[in-house]
């Protein structure tokens, strides 16, 4: 399977925030959502892939071609929807496309119309006037009208209503069809993953927790629930995170295999959704209410 | 055209606004006489240079260019390079500011050519200081670095303008022709290319590390 994009061990350090050792691929012709809470690092670890910040360690290739110095073209073919508007606000959205699209070999005024259309649009409305659904959908107009081969989006589910997110997952699912691109996800909103993910990159505290299919990530992790008479120190060992109260726990293991052997007909076991694997993958054992 | 010519359209196209601002303003100026044909063009010049690296300090764009499928060299190239195209939209609003001045009874001393040259020597020697110092301070320290140039600016092209018109070796160059000032416009020539060549290895280097 060709890869998109490969990142091997690339570490990067901000003052007391470090990313390190961080391995994972972007497989051609599939949606990889990139989660993880608020500060894990899954924003820098976008902005190294477009080249805005340097990794420290490791290295990162695109389309096969490794990241060094001049490697500006392969831009060309990636299309990146940001997590800020980054567009300049005093601008009209006609006169910004007019600055970016000579930029672009491949650009496609008709595509581009269609979808100022389609999200309703109005060109001569300035930046600043859009609403935050507004601008993401006029950023997404212009990352989808340069027939990129990667879609690279920095949570652009945040701020959005239900209804535009919905047709945005459509929209997406739409443009994975010809299994020739492939889509870079992240989101905190893991219910938009759940829904259109094929793998899931997850990424804690700067650290790599997993790189699989969706559907892998969500059978080998199990919910426990039950009593807190089931709980001892070798129990609570098998946790990656619990969660405790006076009547019992809630808890994640992501051994589905060992959690059955453990708890046997004693506890409930569910299969937990990828926002249930976050919580308590990031809380740990901390949890306690 | 290539990614420079475009990345210098998108300069004007950001500032032109700005600029028409600026017009008005020097046209009362013109009126007042309180400036000559070198204030008129280097002020709009500069501050067309000024106001556009003004325009993408915040971080937010400073992702959009480096978003972009153009190599951070040439970006830094770019901003060198527009100092001639705004050079050019400085001389011609200085000339037409003179021409106001005219036409409103207030006339300004005639134009020579060695003042468009002087215009684009001290353009590109304020983008040789300018520059390096923007890739360097980012969004923190350059307000007041802004600030400190738009004030250099004004007194700058005005003290020129006056030596240009009242000093003796200035004039000799402007009455003897080019042939006669040859060593000292040579060697002026040489002493901004040399700058200008140091501050753009420097911007690359600084901008070329930047995380943005």
């Amino acid at each position: 399977m060709s890869e998109a994009v490969k990142v091997s061990d690339v570490g990067k350090r901000y003052g007391s925030f470090e990313l390190q050792g961080i391995d994972f691929s972007v497989r051609q012709g599939f949606i990889t959502g990139l989660i993880g809470p608020n500060g894990s690092g899954k924003s820098t670890l976008i902005r190294m892939m477009m080249q805005m910040v340097r990794p420290d360690s490791g290295s990162i290739e695109l389309f096969g071609h490794r990241l060094a110095g001049e490697s500006a073209q392969l831009r060309e073919r990636i299309g990146y929807v940001s997590d800020e508007n980054y567009f300049y606000d005093h601008l009209t959205i006609k006169r910004m496309k007019k600055i970016l699209s000579p930029f672009y070999g491949s650009w496609d005024e008709e595509k581009f119309r269609g979808y100022l259309e389609r999200f309703e649009l109005s060109e001569n409305k300035k930046i600043k006037e859009l609403s935050k659904g507004m601008k993401m959908k006029f950023s997404l107009a212009v990352a989808l009208s340069h027939s990129a081969d990667l879609l690279i989006m920095d949570e652009p589910t945040a701020g959005l209503d239900p209804v535009f997110r919905r047709e945005l997952l459509d929209l997406l699912t739409e443009e994975i069809q010809d299994d020739t691109r492939s889509i870079l996800f992240s989101s905190h909103i893991t219910n938009d993953l759940d829904r259109i993910a094929d793998y899931i990159v997850f990424v804690n505290k700067g650290r790599l927790v997993f790189d699989e299919t969706k559907d892998d990530v969500l059978e080998r992790h199990v919910l426990v629930k039950g009593g807190k008479e089931l709980l001892d120190d070798d129990v609570r060992g098998l946790f990656t995170g619990i969660r405790e109260t006076d009547v019992g726990f809630e808890g994640l293991v992501s051994d589905r295999a060992a959690a059955q052997r453990a708890f046997g007909d004693l506890a409930l076991l569910e299969r937990p959704s990828l926002e249930e694997i976050v919580y308590f993958t990031s809380k740990g054992a901390a949890a306690y209410v | 055209m290539s990614n420079i010519a475009y990345l210098i359209r998108k300069d004007i196209l950001l500032v032109y606004r700005y600029m028409l601002v600026l017009i008005p303003l020097l046209g009362y100026m013109a009126f007042l006489q309180t400036g000559g044909f070198m204030y008129y063009a280097v002020l709009p010049s500069a501050m067309m240079l000024i106001t556009a690296c003004t325009l993408e300090i915040q971080p937010a764009n400073q992702r959009f260019i480096a978003s972009l499928p153009v190599s951070r060299r040439r970006i830094v190239l770019a901003r060198y390079a527009s100092v001639l195209p705004y050079t050019l939209i400085g001389i011609a609003l200085g000339l037409m500011m003179k021409i106001v001045a005219e036409l409103l009874g207030q006339p300004i001393s005639a134009v020579h050519w060695q003042e468009s040259v002087a215009v684009l020597g001290i353009n590109l020697l304020l983008a040789s200081v300018f520059l390096p110092l923007y890739y360097w301070l980012g969004p923190k320290g350059m307000q007041a670095v802004r600030l400190a140039f738009i004030v250099l600016v004004i007194v700058g092209s005005t003290t020129f303008g006056y030596l240009l018109k009242d000093s003796l070796t200035m004039q000799r160059w402007i009455n003897d022709g080019v042939w006669r000032a040859a060593p000292g416009l040579l060697i002026a020539m040489l002493s901004i290319v040399l700058l200008l060549i140091l501050s753009l290895l420097l911007s690359w280097r600084l901008y070329e590390r930047r995380d943005v």
